[in-house]
């Protein structure tokens, strides 16, 4: 089905990326670290665990044995959604736990990026398999709203 | 005229001359210091960008620069 959706579509591969990432440029003030710490504090706040932290960069500066761009993955749960999510559908399993990457671009400037989860258009699937009880439907909406807030409070350095 | 050409020539050569030679302290002050910061050391461990002085900093960006893709400006604004 991919092959043939991507022969049809008029849309580049980093269009379709971009398309599905919902990224926010770090207040210019911030340096990294003071970004990965308002993430963590914020996520506090808004009761959201953080479940891991990959330092992505030192697997690739230790391999290369050159200096590299700083990049780190945040990971978050709300596990009760999150299993109700699975018993769903188990194959949603793919997406948790939600992710924010930290990522300095070559002209020093920090970026936060995540899986844009605005699911709005789900609201006009029809199908049987489509349908999710109201409550878990509010469940997902305050995860979205929880990384959005986690995103723009690093964005503004506002903790 | 001739005298008049042969000077321009002579200005040229001149010129050109320092250039190249400024050109080629230049390169040589690069590849003795600052190349060497810039290569490979796998005994180091993980390193940052910015751990380079600031000289290979400045070289070592323009080279990440062009090798990988600069962040695309967001697709929508935030929903």
């Amino acid at each position: 089905m991919f092959d043939q959706m991507i022969g049809m579509s008029s849309i580049s591969m980093r269009d379709l990326f971009n398309f599905m990432t919902f990224k926010l440029k770090a207040n210019g003030d911030l340096s990294f670290d003071d970004v990965i710490e308002t993430m963590e504090l914020t996520a506090n706040e808004v009761y959201f665990k953080k479940v891991g932290h990959s330092e992505f960069w030192r697997d690739v500066s230790a391999n290369s044995g050159l200096t590299t761009l700083r990049v780190e993955i945040l990971q978050f749960c709300d596990a009760a959604v999150g299993r109700r999510m699975l018993d769903f559908s188990p194959e949603f399993s793919i997406f948790i736990p939600c992710r924010i990457t930290v990522i300095e671009d070559a002209t020093g400037e920090i970026w936060l990026m995540t899986m844009d989860w605005d699911v709005s258009w789900l609201a006009k699937a029809w199908q049987p398999g489509s349908k999710l009880a109201p409550d878990l439907v509010e469940g997902a909406q305050r995860i979205r709203d929880a990384m959005t807030e986690i995103m723009e409070a690093e964005a503004s350095g506002d903790w | 005229m001739r005298i008049a050409s042969i000077l321009f020539y002579f200005i040229s050569g001149v010129a050109l001359n320092v250039t190249v030679s400024a050109q080629q302290d230049s390169s040589s002050e690069l590849s003795s210091e600052i190349l060497e910061e810039l290569a490979p050391q796998m005994d180091k461990g993980p390193r940052l960008v910015e751990e380079l002085s600031e000289q290979a900093q400045h070289v070592r960006r323009r080279q990440l620069m062009g090798s990988s893709s600069r962040i695309m400006p967001p697709s929508s604004p935030a929903t």
